[in-house]
């Protein structure tokens, strides 16, 4: 191959530089915008949940009926989750290929550890052993709307998390930045079941 | 970036981490306080609020971000709040429209238990 080829076949191999207006890097700024609307897509549901909140009775009676240490178990495996994606950023940075598709394999599982507990020891119980399902009351309605968009959102996180996880070895090569994109997704993803927690487990 | 700067920010991380396992703890031990129903979400959200800001401040790197994304960031913040509050008049002038008792509400669930022992 002429030096020509090679120098080519390098060039498309590598990111294209970024565009930096205002020192923002265009990726970054995207996923940050991405963000902007999944705020508001939220700050939907959550009005949906305020409004009814009056009826503090039924959601009372709600909360009661779910288990609070699922709740909390599945925050826990967020965070570590979030400091696991951390860690596959610091990796990115310095170039540690095999660490990095480590974390990002970790972060994956928790997701969908996170998504089995959801569906395995909630979602089930409550819809065929209970007869609790979304149209059972308002509560319900809220928490299966919340938590369902929540869900969606992490297995929406769990895939991309995979597919980086197997070009591991030319992101960590080139520095790429695309980790830390997608890490700002699942730290915000972490973010909505932080405030999630206790408005339905702990609203009592 | 030197070693110093790496080997602060990889302890930044874990402190971060730390802080966010022991805030989860306390937001379960408060709710374990039998505090009014209102305190008690004051104090969970709260603790909520805390924790997001440590989750966007350090590990979504926030506290270095530029103007243009925390404009980004802050209008929806913003709008968020602006549209649960603009909720609250409806919550407060007609708290009795919408409301239903424990009684009814167990009264409108279904009686799986009762037929199974049928």
């Amino acid at each position: 191959m002429s030096h020509a080829a090679t120098a080519d076949t390098h060039a498309h191999d590598a990111e294209a530089p970024s565009f930096r207006p205002y020192g923002v890097d265009m990726g970054t700024f995207g996923m940050w915008l991405f963000l902007a609307s999944e705020i508001m897509f939220f700050t939907g549901l959550l009005g949906a949940y305020t409004t009814p909140e009056i009826e503090k009775d039924v959601f009372a009676l709600g909360a009661n009926s779910l288990d609070w240490w699922i709740g909390a178990l599945n925050t826990l495996i967020l965070i570590v989750s979030s400091f696991t994606m951390v860690q596959a950023c610091v990796a990115c940075e310095k170039g540690n290929a095999a660490t990095l598709r480590k974390m990002l394999f970790i972060t994956a599982g928790l997701g969908m550890l996170f998504l089995c507990i959801k569906v395995g020891l909630e979602y089930y119980p409550k819809i065929y052993l209970h007869g609790h399902g979304p149209s059972h009351s308002l509560f319900f309605s809220c928490y299966y709307g919340l938590t369902g968009a929540h869900g969606v959102h992490v297995f929406g996180g769990v895939i991309p998390l995979v597919v980086l996880a197997l070009q591991s070895n030319r992101l960590a090569e080139l520095r790429s930045r695309r980790v830390e994109t997608l890490g700002l997704y699942w730290h915000f993803v972490d973010v909505v079941w932080i405030f999630l927690f206790p408005l339905l487990y702990l609203a009592q | 970036m030197s070693d110093a700067h790496e080997h602060k920010s990889e302890l930044t991380y874990t402190q971060v981490f730390i802080a966010l396992i022991v805030l989860t703890v306390l937001t379960v031990g408060a709710s374990l306080i039998p505090f009014p129903r209102t305190v008690s979400l004051v104090v969970a959200l709260g603790i909520a609020g805390l924790k997001a800001s440590l989750v966007a401040l350090y590990f979504m790197h926030l506290r270095f971000a530029v103007k243009p994304i925390y404009v980004t960031v802050g209008f929806p913040l913003m709008l968020m709040i602006i549209a649960v509050m603009a909720l609250m008049p409806d919550v407060a002038i007609n708290p009795d429209n919408a409301r239903i008792t424990i009684e009814q509400a167990k009264a409108s669930e279904p009686h799986h238990e009762e037929s199974a022992e049928h």
